[in-house]
């Protein structure tokens, strides 16, 4: 099977790959990012990302809700430009874009328990428009439908109503479960990879904002999801012992073991660690020299750019310090 | 020259071993430049301007076909093919079969690989200009075995023909 692969991987992803090799050459590096950071001003970060696939984008963007809508744009048109016509198998692209269907899920089902309309909350990036998640249920794509059933049967009250605090953990725990099918069946063992580590990630900064906010354990046992290579039980049990200990314990594990057990322990630095750890994962597949590994680690760096760029940008108009920022996308970018 | 081994002719095994060179280079040619060249062929999509530095790693895994070429070309002119005056007996021309398979064999592996070393070293030259002649010393080294395995073969045509 290896064998065959050196013949039927580039005939099957070559050409994809050698676009992402002359599109990664594009990605913005750690110097733009930091000309980004001390310009402090939008129209001077307009011009530095001038030269950049940005600049269309960006163009009529004049507050943070116009550089959210302009960097999502530029999203969709890397999915639907480049993703859906790179020729990978179907249940890659769909593990792009079903997670921000489940994202529109859960708009849908927080903004009806609030009692709001649901239509600013939504995503363009998912697999089907947003306007289809403002409509009637029977219109959903059928995964996402049978999840809304089940959390409907298994959080609604007699009259239907449902709880706001329970919606987004449940809406969580599905997505994983269905991400986690359909990296199974992508045959791709980095997209296997990425979604055990994923699941991981989502574990470990539920189980450290709970444990350090002293949330009882059977609030948080709903909100692990399945998938990732540490198994929830664990998470419980390490959760019944003393703070230190249990992020200790936690940080031994080895999807963990490159991040510093005091790093875990601090939510501040948390979810940096996080994203750095996950996007040092994504460089070392973005290597491979052929098949889908190229492309996706393409497509994640690009995703994790448009993050980068939002947190620069907004944090700019908002007047976060640079050093916060910095520290924000630091290790990302 | 009526003998048979395993039911043919000296004439019928050389062309056997011949067909075989031939198949065996140009099959590994084709898979090695079809692999390079869809690689090639995004990277030109969104820089022509690589045109010129990705053409030599396409056409390299070429050489193996032509090698198998070669090697039927030399099966027929050592042998009096073209005169159709062939005086081969079964064992020489089964001798004359396994002569034919170092570049049979070598040459289909060694396109595939070449190909697949191809596609790497393109996205070396893909990332940075600078590299394309560095890129083009690793599919190179693939190549030294396709040669080899050509002056094995031509050796032993010759030692058969002599």
């Amino acid at each position: 099977m290896t064998r065959l692969r050196v013949i039927a991987d580039p005939k099957r992803y070559g050409f994809a790959v050698g676009r992402v090799r002359v599109l990664e050459t594009n990605l913005l590096g750690p110097i733009t990012f930091e000309r980004l950071l001390d310009a402090r001003d939008f129209d001077r970060q307009r011009r530095i990302l001038a030269d950049t696939v940005y600049a269309g984008y960006l163009e009529g963007a004049s507050t943070p809700d116009d550089v959210e809508q302009a960097l999502d744009a530029s999203l969709v048109d890397l999915y639907e430009d480049f993703l859906e016509h790179a020729n990978l198998p179907g249940p890659i692209v769909a593990y792009f874009r079903v997670r921000h269907d489940f994202e529109n899920l859960k708009a849908r089902l927080k903004a009806e328990a609030l009692g709001i309309p649901a239509d600013g909350l939504l995503t363009p990036l998912g697999s089907v428009s947003p306007e289809v998640f403002a409509g009637p249920a029977d219109r959903l794509p059928s995964g996402v439908r049978e999840a809304e059933t089940r959390i409907r049967t298994a959080l609604a009250d007699e009259d239907g109503n449902l709880p706001p605090d329970e919606v987004e953990a449940a809406v969580d725990r599905e997505m994983f479960t269905s991400l986690s099918a359909i990296a199974h069946q992508s045959g791709s063992r980095f997209v296997r990879h990425l979604m055990s580590l994923e699941a991981d990630l989502g574990n470990v900064r539920a189980f450290v904002r709970s444990r350090i906010r002293g949330v009882p354990v059977a609030d948080v046992e709903p909100a692990l999801v399945s998938g990732g290579t540490i198994r929830t039980s664990t998470f419980v049990t390490l959760y019944r012992l003393p703070v230190e200990e249990g992020i200790a314990r936690i940080a031994a594990l080895p999807p963990l073991r490159r991040i510093e057990p005091e790093v875990l322990a601090d939510p501040a630095r948390l979810d940096v660690a996080i994203d750095a750890l996950v996007a040092r994962e994504v460089r070392i597949h973005r290597v491979t020299s052929i098949g889908p590994d190229p492309v996706v680690g393409y497509v994640l760096a690009r995703r994790a750019e448009v993050t980068a760029l939002k947190t620069v940008i907004i944090g700019t108009f908002s007047r976060v310090p640079v050093e916060r920022l910095r520290e924000r996308v630091r290790e990302v970018a | 020259m009526d003998d048979l081994i395993l039911g043919m002719t000296g004439f019928e095994w050389a062309y056997f071993g011949a067909a075989l060179a031939a198949i065996g280079g140009g099959v590994g040619s084709a898979i090695g430049i079809t692999s390079i060249s869809n690689t090639a062929t995004g990277i030109i999509a969104e820089d022509s301007e690589k045109f010129g530095k990705v053409l030599p790693l396409a056409a390299m895994p070429g050489t193996q076909g032509i090698y198998g070429f070669i090697t039927a070309l030399l099966v027929f002119i050592f042998f009096g093919f073209f005169g159709g005056q062939a005086d081969v007996t079964a064992h020489e021309g089964l001798r004359i079969f396994f002569s034919c398979m170092p570049v049979a064999f070598l040459c289909l592996v060694s396109g595939i690989y070449q190909g697949a070393t191809a596609v790497g070293a393109a996205g070396m030259v893909a990332r940075r200009d600078e590299d394309a002649g560095k890129a083009l010393i690793f599919p190179a080294l693939v190549e030294t075995y396709a040669v080899f395995s050509l002056i094995v073969t031509i050796l032993m045509l010759l030692f058969i023909a002599g």
